[in-house]
């Protein structure tokens, strides 16, 4: 089953957000409106706003004070992707070009940063302080996430809660904030709003862990790019710190650094795939799952309930 | 006006930055921000003139700061792959995170209709810096125009907030003008600049000595009609030049001459 068949029921409304964000590139800077189409046009799963709609739904749901909310966490987080894209000096985005190679990297610095100040002017339309608190600290804390990242490149004594944290800053904290703003922008009481954030964390978790797991699990073909990439690039994700209780692959996984040849690499992922990394990193993703579901458990029965936790298990087997 | 208030205002302003923007790990590896004094002090002007600087205009203006501090820090995210990699990747997340850093202390004034105005902006800015860079005007005045809202924008919507109104023309007309001196030293050093690309544009072909002449004879003219601009603007607030104090207006205490060389030749 596809992803977008659990929350058919929205379709419209998600073509409303479509439309929408369409609206919020149309500058009148002809080359800023094709680098920021550029983009939109690569598609992407939308996932971020059907959090936000389907946690809207738990309050008084209109979906055109929704929307600026939906749309604000999908720009940020394409604001962010453009500025990743210059950071990882990526020239491939979902089969497209990137910004940054398809002009360069100052037209994509000022499309991100456009981005992210459209995203802030769709969310003032949401008055309540509360909101903005929420959103701004995480997306302070998703930067210092992202900063670690960079500080943790190829430290390998790092422990299972540095990347916990990190993950948690990286991936989780916006998937959470998506359902909570969602729930508070429908005005939700805070017990149902501060719950939906729990449940969007221990998802965000999953995803991230899940995403971890395919580096080392998916093709080539179907991840875009050569399985490893993470570890090749100095990422010390979870399945990496499992295997680095295996003495003998520790040393290995210790000297790996980005010039590593590529068949030693594959010999090096091939090796760790024979080890108990992978099912221990999946043990750990199936937790927060289950942690979400509990959470879920706690809401009345509803058709949108019935949507968040059949999303959360499709990531939770998702395999690419 | 009192001087040692105004210098104590900015220390205190900059030690509030400096404790909201810190990070060890980030700082160690591509140096803390320059705070630009110039934009610091006309941010304080009007608070100068009220004579009193609350904590809320400190958070004011603290917010002003980092989000050109922001903007300020993308700028340095060139195409230049002989850099280090780590560098590039930090100064890109160190401009994202001043940019939450700013959105954060909004949020918690709250201040609702300072994010809309300040995010408006920003979409401005950065319509403007796409323009000159890439579009390439016409005109001479769509790029001075452009420069003017790349430059005053940010301070420009917090006047307009706070209900310093009348300040507005000036803010942008010393701004761009500190913007005019920027951009010649930049072409004197490295023989690249935005204005002067434009300007050269607009001229004729001529030897070259003579074509640098004339390129020097346009950046003149222009800087000191906007001293005039700003002259006019002071008098009209009832501001006496002399008692204006701090690093914008130092500007306006000196006299900015032609070089000898050129004043010869012409």
């Amino acid at each position: 089953m596809k992803l977008k068949m659990l929350y058919s029921f929205l379709k419209t409304d998600i073509e409303e957000i479509e439309k929408e964000l369409n609206l919020a590139i149309d500058s009148e800077t002809s080359l800023l409106k094709d680098a920021s189409l550029h983009l939109l046009q690569a598609g992407g799963k939308r996932i971020r706003p059907v959090f936000v709609l389907l946690a809207a739904k738990t309050g008084e749901y209109d979906i055109h004070v929704i929307k600026n909310v939906a749309v604000a966490l999908e720009l940020i987080h394409m604001a962010s992707l453009v500025h990743d894209d210059v950071i990882d000096n990526s020239e491939l985005r979902r089969g497209r070009t990137t910004i940054k190679a398809e002009w360069d990297n100052q037209v994509a610095m000022y499309t991100g940063d456009y981005m992210f100040a459209r995203a802030l002017d769709y969310m003032t339309v949401i008055e309540q302080p509360v909101a903005h608190q929420i959103l701004s600290q995480a997306i302070v804390e998703l930067c210092i996430g992202e900063i670690a990242q960079i500080e943790d490149k190829y430290r390998f004594d790092q422990s299972l809660r540095d990347y916990l944290r990190r993950i948690k800053r990286k991936t989780a904290l916006l998937i959470a904030v998506s359902c909570q703003l969602g729930a508070i922008a429908g005005k939700a009481p805070e017990e149902v709003h501060t719950r939906l954030f729990r449940f969007g964390y221990y998802v965000g978790m999953a995803y991230q862990i899940t995403d971890d797991i395919l580096d080392f699990t998916s093709t080539e073909a179907e991840l875009g790019k050569p399985a490893g990439g993470d570890l090749l690039q100095g990422n010390v994700t979870l399945p990496v710190l499992y295997a680095l209780k295996n003495p003998r692959l520790a040393e290995r996984i210790t000297l790996v650094h980005e010039n590593m040849p590529k068949d030693e690499m594959a010999r090096l992922i091939g090796d760790i795939l024979t080890t108990d990394a992978i099912s221990k990193s999946s043990d750990l993703s199936q937790r927060y799952l289950k942690k979400a579901l509990n959470e879920l458990d706690q809401l009345p029965t509803s058709k949108t309930k019935k949507s968040l936790r059949d999303i959360a298990l499709f990531i939770g087997k998702r395999k690419y | 006006m009192n001087v040692k208030d105004t210098n104590r205002w900015m220390e205190e302003t900059l030690q509030h930055i400096n404790n909201q923007i810190h990070h060890p790990y980030l700082h160690d590896s591509i140096g803390a921000p320059d705070f630009d004094e110039n934009r610091l002090s006309l941010l304080l002007f009007p608070y100068q003139i009220r004579g009193n600087y609350s904590v809320q205009d400190k958070s004011y203006v603290s917010t002003a700061m980092l989000i050109q501090t922001a903007l300020d820090t993308h700028e340095k995210v060139s195409d230049d792959q002989t850099g280090s990699l780590r560098i590039r990747q930090l100064t890109v997340l160190a401009g994202d995170f001043y940019s939450g850093l700013y959105y954060r202390t909004l949020a918690q004034m709250p201040d609702i209709e300072l994010i809309r105005r300040i995010a408006h902006a920003i979409q401005e800015i950065n319509e403007h810096k796409i323009d000159i860079t890439s579009n390439m005007p016409a005109l001479i005045d769509s790029v001075i125009f452009s420069l003017t809202k790349i430059e005053s924008a940010i301070i420009t919507e917090l006047f307009k907030h706070n209900g310093f109104d009348e300040y507005v023309i000036l803010a942008e007309d010393l701004l761009v003008l500190h913007r005019l001196i920027k951009e010649e030293i930049q072409y004197s050093s490295s023989g690249t600049s935005i204005l002067f690309s434009h300007l050269e544009r607009t001229l004729p072909k001529t030897t070259s000595l003579f074509r640098e002449k004339q390129l020097m004879d346009l950046y003149f003219d222009l800087v000191l009609h906007k001293k005039e601009q700003i002259f006019r603007r002071l008098d009209e607030l009832n501001i006496p030049v002399n008692s204006l104090k701090g690093p914008i207006f130092s500007v306006l205490h000196s006299s900015i001459e032609r070089p000898k060389i050129y004043a010869e030749e012409g």
